[in-house]
């Protein structure tokens, strides 16, 4: 009884927070962090980053919705990593620059991503 | 009857050079500053863009005798000017460097036929003549190929681009005082006025647009493509 309950509520937890599921071994806060250095919010607006008040690339909301990413791939994230550290092999003619993100940013970056209202 | 005997006569092309308006772009001289009129231009490129086709080496053959290069380089053994199919070129022998000895001329003899000839068939007669020295094909050679760095392309964005109106860059043409001396920008830790932290993010949104960062800044919005954007910042961050 107890057993089921701990389970219960293990499961319960696990659907209220999917967010960290959705990029393996990425961290949001650390991503939502990394935003800041690395300045995406001089191109961006961000839900929930009052300061990343960019009008150059599109907002940055809800993108655990979208279907498509970047205007042309679909929207998973491993595609989502790919675009946040080499746009430019993703696509030869965006404007968004190769910022030198390293793998684990990436991952931190998406998954921080993944988490916008 | 007689409308179908102009159009065919339009079409052969056997007068003399003078009498054949040069189809295409005009070529002008040889530029003496970075500094132009008027909105940006595309960089030349400098490979030959009819490399390897028979039938430019064909009319390049033809325009050869039309322009009368003949005249003076015989059929290219050379007669008052150097022969042509020897392995002694004073100006060089890739296709760009024919292509601006045609256009610029070369001190004494060769005239200048910027002007009277387009850059298309500049192109084919340098293809004839490499193809008689017995050249071998070209690698292209153009701006993008050539291995030009991304920061000597970024150079180049910057000073053809409005930077130059306003921005320092010691060692370069730019040096206006209007805006902040950018010689050393690499080594500055933040931008626009100290309110971001200098990182290639930031900088690619200030540049694109300077006025949502910070309102009232004098810094205009620069438009560029993406290649352009990514070679002027690899410049910028190498101004150490």
């Amino acid at each position: 009884m107890r057993k089921s309950l701990v389970a219960g509520l293990a499961i319960l937890l696990a659907s209220c927070s999917p967010k960290h599921s959705v990029v393996a071994g990425g961290e949001p806060n650390t991503g939502k962090n990394l935003v800041g250095w690395y300045g995406c919010g001089s191109c961006h607006e961000i839900s929930g980053l009052p300061e990343a008040k960019g009008l150059v690339g599109p907002p940055l909301r809800r993108i655990a919705r979208r279907v498509y990413i970047t205007g042309s791939v679909p929207n998973t994230p491993a595609n989502l990593m790919h675009w946040i550290r080499e746009p430019r092999k993703v696509d030869a003619r965006t404007i968004m620059p190769d910022m030198g993100i390293s793998e684990q940013h990436g991952r931190d970056i998406a998954a921080f991503l993944y988490t916008l209202d | 009857m007689g409308l179908a005997l102009l159009t065919v006569g339009g079409c052969s092309i056997t007068g003399p050079a003078a009498s054949v308006p040069p189809p295409g772009n005009m070529v002008e001289g040889n530029r003496q500053s970075l500094l132009q009129p008027g909105p940006l231009r595309p960089v030349r490129l400098v490979r030959n863009p009819v490399a390897g086709d028979a039938q430019a080496i064909q009319d390049g053959k033809r325009l050869f005798n039309q322009f009368n290069c003949s005249g003076c380089h015989g059929a290219g053994g050379g007669a008052i000017g150097p022969a042509l199919i020897d392995d002694q070129w004073i100006y060089g022998n890739s296709a760009a460097n024919i292509f601006w000895s045609i256009i610029e001329g070369r001190p004494a003899g060769m005239p200048a036929f910027g002007g009277k000839i387009s850059e298309d068939q500049t192109w084919k007669i340098a293809a004839f003549v490499r193809s008689i020295a017995n050249l071998p094909e070209e690698v292209p050679t153009g701006e993008e190929s050539r291995g030009e760095s991304d920061v000597e392309k970024g150079k180049k964005v910057f000073l053809r681009g409005s930077c130059v109106m306003c921005h320092t860059v010691r060692g370069t043409v730019s040096l206006s005082r209007v805006g902040p001396d950018l010689t050393h920008f690499a080594s500055r830790t933040r931008i626009a006025a100290g309110t971001l932290p200098n990182t290639r993010g930031n900088l690619a949104g200030w540049i694109l647009n300077p006025q949502n960062l910070k309102p009232g800044t004098q810094m205009p919005a620069t438009q560029l493509e993406g290649q352009e954007l990514h070679a002027l910042l690899t410049f910028l961050e190498s101004l150490k």
